[in-house]
């Protein structure tokens, strides 16, 4: 079977009620783009409009050189024939029907004949591990079952882009490792655009490709996950990749290479980019004491510990600073300091420690 | 006690009615049969013929000015309807029907209290729309093919009558429906939905400009008699061999007459 | 003491007058049972007349039935998803029928469609066709007390299925018919066949409509209610068969229907 290349042009403008929706994209063959956000922010909007099932009030949305919808020429491709195949959160299957006749719906509105849509059903629930499952209808099926089936009924008809919508949040956590390598593999040997919403950093770090970023209806950043990872451009990001970043102004001193914050503080790194820049800090970099340290870091600052939780070996603490910071810690550290919410604290950082990248 | 007025009634109520006459006609004490001077009183329940409507509405108010303190409840259905009710127990004092044969199988079971007093004769005349859009000149018309004719059912008397006549004339008649009393048949009439009814000539007297009339010559017509009685388990006795007496009398008499009744 | 699935009693300020209602509801068939002329039943039911009534009651309550299915599921389509300035209005006027009394609803269908009626005049001067006094006529009759029981009944089905599906079934390349086709449809059917056998019912037991808009003529019009009525004049015991062989056939229907589609414990 030849694999055809695909490519997704999109600038989709819909309106939300009290706010809009305003994103531009590009997705090139075999890509897998993870849209990432909190709750809220128009990720699951954007999924409907580039399946037909919301339209645009502005933009236009291009698949395969084939335009399926531009709101100012008033023309618009119906949702059944763009050939986009949607994994719904709460995936949807047909109750009345088998997991077979399920994955073969989609062939079948494409003129397939029964047996020869059965017949590539079949093959679909193999590749995902349910062959067995094939006479069982979604009602007697697992969370994990059916989300498999789902997302092989999405795949049997060959669709040209794949928009997949929080595809693991309805499994429970056991479940949701096993399906993410096996969504993975699917994703991988896949061979038209794949979109993949989710509010899941590790999903999205794991399934995508590239990352959208979206925070109230608009893109903030975007880019390869390992970058958006290492150098995040905003606080909803930062938090999610447990990264503190301020933003500055810097500016090479011959003291040092000073980050100048809005509020007036100021953070030292050792090296990097002057001008408008972002300064990141990783948690384990933040070091505490109780008194005010002497000696090498030239990043101090009092506050307060405001919570205290358990983070794989170590304990992280969350500082209201000048900044609210994260500081990783030993949890000897913790009973050494008698860290608790509300105890003051000194957070120091080496200035090497400090990556500055621009904004 | 209000004199309540004749009331004419489809047949399919009729015996909703019966019972409805049940329930407010045991009142208790209204059910005595006369007071001290021999006086009729209380409640007169009389079960009556559907073309017998317009007369015995008019004879019941008479007789309620002879009578003050009886109060007269007419109820109006086929003949053999109401031979069906009183069969089955309906509670009346007086039933007045289209035909001796209707009434015979409630002498048979001895549902009367004497014999039948035979009060008014009645002949068929053929209904039909005002201005006779259909050219309907005689019996032997409603069997000409496109007329479309309404008769009774053969077990009400106007039906029999009706078979009787088609015999006598010698014609072959189809008709489209056969309704279950005769008002139902002059309804059909009245709305246009048939050409053609065979009627009694007092239904059509009755109807006013409403139908036009064909008089069906002697020699083809059938008669009907109807006889009244007082039921073996009527309520109020004494009310009801008062107005099967009225029946008979000048006053009533001349009223049947000019509603196109016969004589006895 | 009567006891439900729980385990525990049924209270009888509960138990006593659902008791009541179902003996008030089981009496009169019963009685009907144990006064049928069993040993004359053969013969009274054997008339070319009782023969007649019943091969027209059976055809014409379910062209009726057809009729209503036809026209009733469009009409509950709309009452179910439309989203018109007007729906509670229709919703008034569909449920009508099933609170006019059957006469009152015959003379209206005589006002509308007999010889002299507002679309019954040119429908006999123009094509020729007469609905009273022909089964056609006993159809449409019965049609009209029927249909809100069908309409009704889809259009609540109709409400209960998921929207969401619908769109599902849009992203895999189905048209808005074949996703009514094989989505919708299939999940409102048992809504649909209850609705259906309350209106094959209905109709096969309609009497008021019947007598007034059709008439009454054995085999042409002459239902088995319209027999029985008449039956119950002429020869009462014919009459009390022929109720019998109503019963039985309403209960068949019932039975039968009740353990495939309704899915009845």
């Amino acid at each position: 079977m030849a694999r055809r290349a695909v490519t997704l042009q999109a600038h989709v403008q819909v309106e939300r009620g009290s706010w809009t929706l305003d994103v531009d994209l590009v997705a090139t063959p075999g890509e897998t783009l993870g849209v990432l956000g909190p709750s809220a922010a128009g990720k699951s909007t954007l999924l409907l409009a580039l399946a037909g099932l919301v339209p645009l009030r502005a933009g236009q949305v291009s698949l395969d050189g084939q335009v399926l919808e531009d709101a100012e020429r008033g023309h618009r491709v119906a949702a059944e024939h763009r050939r986009v195949g949607v994994l719904f959160q709460d995936y949807r299957l047909f109750p009345h029907l088998s997991a077979l006749d399920n994955v073969a719906f989609g062939l079948r509105c494409r003129g397939a004949s029964k047996a020869q849509a059965r017949r590539v059903a079949r093959h679909w629930l193999d590749t995902v591990g349910l062959g067995t499952s094939a006479p069982v209808r979604p009602g007697a099926l697992s969370g994990g079952q059916a989300q498999r089936v789902a997302l092989a009924r999405a795949l049997a008809p060959a669709p040209r882009l794949l928009l997949l919508d929080e595809p693991l949040a309805a499994l429970d956590a056991g479940t949701r490792a096993a399906l993410r390598s096996e969504l993975r593999a699917r994703l991988t040997d896949f061979a038209g655009v794949g979109l993949l919403v989710t509010h899941e950093p590790v999903e999205a770090m794991v399934l995508a490709d590239r990352l959208l970023i979206i925070e109230a209806g608009r893109v903030v950043q975007q880019g390869p996950p390992a970058e958006v990872a290492r150098h995040p451009r905003s606080d909803y990001v930062a938090r999610l990749v447990g990264l503190n970043v301020v933003r500055g102004t810097a500016a090479r001193t011959a003291t040092g290479h000073r980050v100048r914050l809005p509020d007036g503080g100021e953070v030292v790194a050792a090296e990097g980019p002057e001008g408008d820049v972002f300064a990141a800090v990783a948690p384990a970099a933040v070091a505490l004491h109780r008194h005010r340290p002497e000696g090498s870091p030239r990043n101090t600052w009092p506050g307060t510990v405001t919570g205290l939780e358990p983070h794989g070996d170590r304990a992280r603490v969350q500082v209201a600073a000048a900044v609210p910071l994260l500081a990783d810690v030993t949890p000897a550290a913790v009973a050494e300091l008698r860290l608790a919410p509300g105890v003051p604290v000194w957070a120091s950082v080496k200035a090497t420690e400090v990556t500055l990248y621009p904004a | 006690m209000a004199l309540r007025p004749a009331l004419a009634l489809r047949p399919a109520l009729a015996l909703v009615i019966a019972a409805t006459v049940l329930a407010t006609g045991c009142g208790g004490s209204a059910r005595s049969t006369a007071d001290p001077a021999g006086q009729p009183t209380g409640t007169l329940t009389v079960l009556a013929a559907a073309s017998l409507t317009e007369s015995l509405g008019r004879i019941g108010q008479d007789f309620r000015t002879v009578h003050p303190r009886v109060s007269v409840q007419l109820s109006f259905a086929g003949s053999s309807t109401l031979v069906a009710q009183v069969t089955a127990g309906a509670p009346a004092d007086v039933i007045a029907t289209a035909s001796s044969d209707t009434m015979a199988p409630l002498a048979t079971a001895g549902k009367l209290a004497g014999p039948p007093v035979v009060f008014a004769t009645n002949v068929l005349e053929i209904a039909v729309s005002p201005g006779n859009p259909a050219h309907v000149a005689g019996l032997a018309d409603l069997s000409r093919p496109g007329v479309t004719v309404a008769v009774c059912a053969a077990q009400v008397p106007c039906g029999a009558a009706a078979g009787d006549a088609f015999a006598r004339a010698g014609v072959a008649v189809r008709p489209v429906t056969y309704e279950s009393d005769v008002r139902a048949v002059l309804a059909k009439v009245r709305l246009g939905e048939v050409d053609a009814g065979v009627v009694y000539r007092t239904d059509v007297i009755a109807a006013g400009s409403a139908v036009a009339g064909v008089v069906i010559p002697s020699e083809q017509n059938a008669t009907t008699e109807y006889p009244a009685a007082v039921l073996r388990d009527a309520p109020n006795p004494g009310a009801a061999r008062a107005f099967v007496a009225a029946l008979t009398e000048p006053a009533a008499q001349a009223l049947l007459r000019t509603a196109g009744f016969g004589p006895p | 003491m009567t006891r439900h699935r729980g385990g525990a009693p049924i209270p009888w300020p509960i138990a006593v007058p659902a008791g009541i209602g179902l003996g008030f509801l089981t009496l009169p068939l019963a009685a009907l049972l144990v006064r049928a002329p069993w040993t004359g039943l053969g013969t009274a039911l054997g008339t070319p007349e009782a023969r007649a009534a019943l091969r027209l009651s059976l055809l014409t309550a379910t062209t009726a039935t057809a009729v209503c299915a036809l026209l009733g599921v469009p009409l509950a389509w709309v009452l179910a998803r439309g989203e018109y300035r007007g729906m509670r209005l229709v919703r008034a006027l569909v449920t009508l029928p099933l609170v006019l009394p059957p006469v009152v609803g015959g003379v209206a269908l005589l006002l509308a469609f007999g010889r002299r009626g507002v679309v019954g005049h040119w429908l006999d001067a123009g094509v020729g066709v007469r609905l009273p006094f022909t089964p056609a006529g006993v159809v449409v009759a019965e049609a009209f007390v029927a249909m809100p029981f069908l309409v009704l009944a889809v259009e609540g089905a109709l409400r209960g299925t998921d929207p969401r599906l619908e769109e599902a079934a849009a992203t895999l390349g189905a048209s808005r018919w074949v996703t009514f086709r094989r989505v919708t449809l299939p999940l409102v059917l048992p809504g649909l066949v209850a609705g259906m056998v309350l209106c094959w019912a209905r109709a096969l037991g309609e009497f008021g409509a019947t007598i007034t808009f059709a008439g009454s003529f054995p085999g042409r019009t002459r239902t088995m209610p319209l027999e029985v009525y008449l039956a119950l004049e002429r020869d009462p015991a014919a009459a009390v068969a022929l109720s019998v062989l109503l019963l039985a056939v309403c209960l068949a229907v019932l039975v039968g229907l009740r353990q495939r589609w309704l899915g009845g414990r």
